[in-house]
């Protein structure tokens, strides 16, 4: 029988691309990165047990992971570190993995981060779950806008984005 | 870049942070959550200090007003700073609720606007001090008998009564419209701007200008 630390493992592997996409986009710098990884896992873990089997688990993580990436892009002090690692233990692997899954070698990945990257934190989650292929109604659930709202929005950002493409992108 | 190949790239970046997920898991298994405060859980003891402060200087107030019931100016005196008091009681333990409501799960814009308005709380304190400035001569009512056991109402001459009469009912429309103004939406006015970042520091000011910036992403 699966424990719950098993049970949050597997969650958290099936959806960690979600937690560093969220991570790259909200972070430049690698170590404010990692911070921020360790920062959303552990959030994940303490909302654990109050997750609501009722929501589609997605849903929640990308809730979660926003909301502590916006906060945590928000702080002036992002070095407070609130969690401990055993001794066995070892952060950097996972944040190696994430740095080298970082695509600077694709000159479209690189720019597509960069335009993200310019857009204001909210829009920023928008354009994050509509690029992931979540629907109009889940991006308003997670965002807690109107679908209505939504579509306008991510209209005007794919706008915004055309445009910085045809005047930034090499011809 | 058409968007086309805006969606592209994103699942090919996608698809290269999903193969490497797997290494991962054997390290995670070792994780173990301090118990160390949060930055909120430490936000929240802040406001405890707070909302204790406020509940002491009620306390004195009512002691003060209380061993003075026979003098009417004292007790109108500690009555008017009481309501501001008890008012910046009910503001700390209203943030000790929020903080305790909040709940990452909850969606961005809420749980978002919720930490801004704790972040924000004094702005709330610096509105709140604008109301109370038509009623300074309280403090000095309040103040003299205190520090130097002279009861001013009594002590003062008509004149100086007459001049504080005047300047705190010329204080009240500037009260008024200073407790008006001082709001997020406002931020963009240099002069608001400029007071709540010298009275609250530029961390309340970014926090005031990311609520106007959530009021305006939900429109």
């Amino acid at each position: 029988m699966k424990t719950t630390d098993d049970s949050f493992l597997d969650i958290l592997e099936a959806h960690m691309g979600v937690i560093y996409k969220v991570s790259n986009a909200y972070c430049k710098d690698v170590e404010d990165r990692k911070d921020l990884i360790q920062e959303i896992t552990l959030q994940l873990w303490r909302s654990f047990h109050q997750y609501d089997a009722q929501y589609k688990l997605s849903t929640w993580i990308y809730k979660i992971s926003l909301n502590t990436a916006i906060s945590f892009y928000r702080k002036e002090h992002r070095r407070s570190s609130t969690m401990v690692w055993n001794d066995k233990a070892d952060i950097r692997p996972v944040i190696a993995v994430a740095a080298e899954s970082q695509p600077e070698q694709d000159e479209n990945i690189r720019l597509l981060h960069q335009f993200v990257a310019q857009l204001p934190a909210l829009d920023r989650a928008l354009m994050i779950l509509y690029l992931d292929d979540n629907s109009y109604a889940e991006i308003a659930e997670i965002l807690g806008i109107t679908k209505t709202n939504v579509a306008t929005k991510i209209s005007r950002i794919k706008q915004q984005l055309k445009t910085k493409f045809i005047t930034q992108t090499p011809k | 870049m058409e968007m086309e190949e805006l969606l592209n790239a994103w699942k090919t970046y996608d698809a290269k942070l999903d193969h490497s997920l797997s290494l991962n898991r054997a390290m995670l298994r070792e994780m173990k959550v301090d118990k160390t405060r949060s930055r909120m859980q430490r936000t929240l003891v802040a406001r405890g200090v707070e909302a204790g402060i406020f509940s002491l200087l009620t306390i004195a107030l009512c002691v003060f007003a209380v061993n003075r019931l026979p003098y009417p100016e004292f007790v109108l005196a500690a009555g008017v700073l009481l309501v501001f008091y008890i008012l910046g009681f009910a503001g700390s333990i209203k943030q000790i609720v929020m903080i305790s409501q909040i709940d990452y799960a909850g969606s961005v814009v809420d749980i978002q606007r919720k930490i801004e308005q704790i972040t924000a709380h004094h702005l709330q304190l610096i509105r709140l001090s604008m109301l109370s400035l038509p009623f300074y001569t309280a403090y000095i009512v309040i103040g003299f008998e205190l520090f130097f056991g002279v009861n001013i109402f009594k002590q003062g001459n008509h004149d100086w009564w007459v001049g504080q009469l005047i300047f705190s009912a010329f204080m009240i429309p500037l009260a008024l419209w200073l407790y008006r103004k001082i709001r997020p939406d406002n931020i963009h006015l240099k002069w608001v701007k400029n007071l709540t970042t010298s009275l609250g520091g530029s961390s309340l000011t970014k926090a005031v200008q990311f609520l106007h910036d959530i009021e305006k992403f939900e429109k």
